[in-house]
């Protein structure tokens, strides 16, 4: 028996005083060993000394917790695999398998079911009284008003070239929102409002384009944005002309004549003026 | 397998936003639009008509009778909702009249009195606009309720604070000799 196996059974021994006979033959011929013996004794005598229940079967206890690893530690201990055993290892050789994409789109999907969990159970926003609601307010109206207004403050043909173009489109919006509801008189008021807008407002602004107040260029510039404006809104009415129910349909037709003749007036304007 | 979760998930991304998006979206129906503009729509020809006259006007007690039309016509409209006890339409035109008063009435009438010669055929016709302009929109004041009952207060206030302010912008119209 070499050193190394009778230093392990002096550890081992519940009273250092009670070695084996082997134990003992070896030790009184081995220096290292006595020392080791002695070391074990003081350990005993201090152990008893510690405020604790010197029971053996506590002290056995005790030493089996410390020898648990094996009675001598020789080499380093290695970490296991991440891909070795266990719970985890087995999910992730489970997850390495599967494609990254469709990984991303299970998250995407729990994602998007528990935002949508939560937004059809979300806590909704107070209710507004009725007595305290405020009303909608009619857009077309207060765009209305702030044309009929910028048309005061403005001085010169382009500019009230401009607000007019941007009226009709107002008129054509106000159409598109309300044919579907409308009768045949009020959708056939409003292209009425239309041609009046663009006869009376678009093609009588262009006619006093001048060159005295701008050059040649940029009476072009303001004619052909015009009649870009009046092409779409043509096409967009001719359009609508053909889905609409049958008492909207020719109030269409009437706007997008109406935006038909005022691009003509405006080409013969370029063409006159050599514009 | 993929491709299907992929396509679900996708669709159903859409349709959540679809969803968020329809609900979060204040607009209004056609029919809900078509009530509106029942109710104005008599108003809209005649700012439009009244515009086009004004896109022509020569000078500015022409455009200042424009307004005046505008602004009586407005204020038509504001004494339908006082009488209809209708606060948050009232506070909408008082809210408009104010606008068109304090940003186009006004500052062609104070150009039509620096420019017109006083004693002049169209230095009365001046007077006559300020005074119908100014006559107009101070019945309107006396005509609002004196308190918030059967209103709302906040629109209330909201409306009589724009009568007042117009009235002031306005003021009394000056005497025909000067």
């Amino acid at each position: 028996m070499n050193c190394e196996t009778i230093q392990n059974r002096i550890i081992a021994l519940a009273v250092a005083t009670e070695q084996t006979a082997d134990v003992r033959e070896h030790v009184a011929d081995c220096t290292a060993c006595q020392i080791m013996l002695t070391k074990a004794k003081r350990l005993d005598r201090v152990l008893t000394q510690l405020p604790v229940p010197s029971s053996q079967l506590a002290k056995e206890t005790f030493m089996e917790q410390i020898l648990a690893e094996g009675p001598v530690i020789r080499t380093k201990p290695i970490a296991p695999s991440a891909m070795g055993s266990g719970t985890f290892p087995s999910v992730a050789k489970m997850l390495g398998l599967v494609s990254p994409k469709l990984l991303a789109g299970l998250a995407a999907g729990v994602m998007v079911t528990v935002g949508g969990a939560w937004f059809m159970t979300r806590p909704k926003p107070p209710v507004v009284e009725p007595e305290l609601a405020e009303k909608p307010k009619h857009e077309f109206l207060a765009r209305s008003v702030k044309h009929h207004v910028a048309l005061s403050q403005s001085r010169t043909a382009p500019e009230r070239l401009s607000i007019f173009s941007k009226w009709s489109t107002d008129v054509t919006t106000e159409a598109k929102d309300v044919y579907k509801a409308a009768s045949r008189d009020e959708i056939s008021n409003i292209a009425a409002l239309y041609e009046k807008t663009v006869a009376q407002g678009i093609v009588e602004q262009a006619k006093q384009l001048d060159d005295h107040t701008m050059t040649r260029p940029e009476r072009l510039n303001r004619l052909q944005a015009a009649m870009t404006l009046l092409n779409s809104a043509a096409a967009e009415s001719t359009s609508l002309a053909a889905e609409a129910p049958p008492a909207a349909q020719a109030a269409f037709n009437r706007m997008a004549t109406a935006a038909n003749n005022a691009r003509t007036e405006l080409l013969t304007i370029i063409e006159k003026r050599g514009a | 397998m993929k491709r299907t979760l992929l396509g679900l998930t996708a669709i159903l991304t859409v349709c959540l936003t679809l969803s968020a998006q329809g609900s979060s979206s204040a607009k209004l129906t056609a029919a809900e639009h078509l009530k509106l503009l029942q109710l104005n729509q008599d108003l809209i020809q005649e700012l439009i008509e009244s515009s086009l006259k004004l896109s022509k006007s020569s000078n500015p007690l022409d455009a200042a009778e424009q307004h005046v039309t505008v602004s009586i016509r407005l204020g038509r409209s504001l004494d339908e909702a006082i009488q209809r006890n209708d606060p948050d339409r009232a506070a909408e035109v008082a809210a408009l009249l104010d606008n068109v008063v304090g940003e186009a009435l006004l500052p062609q009438l104070k150009a039509a009195g620096s420019s017109i010669p006083t004693g002049s055929p169209e230095y009365v016709r001046y007077i006559e606009c300020h005074r119908k302009a100014y006559d107009r929109v101070a019945k309107l004041a006396d005509t609002m309720p004196a308190d918030g009952t059967g209103w709302k207060a906040e629109r209330v206030t909201m409306t009589r604070t724009q009568l007042t302010k117009s009235l002031e912008l306005i003021g009394p119209p000056p005497s025909v000799t000067k």
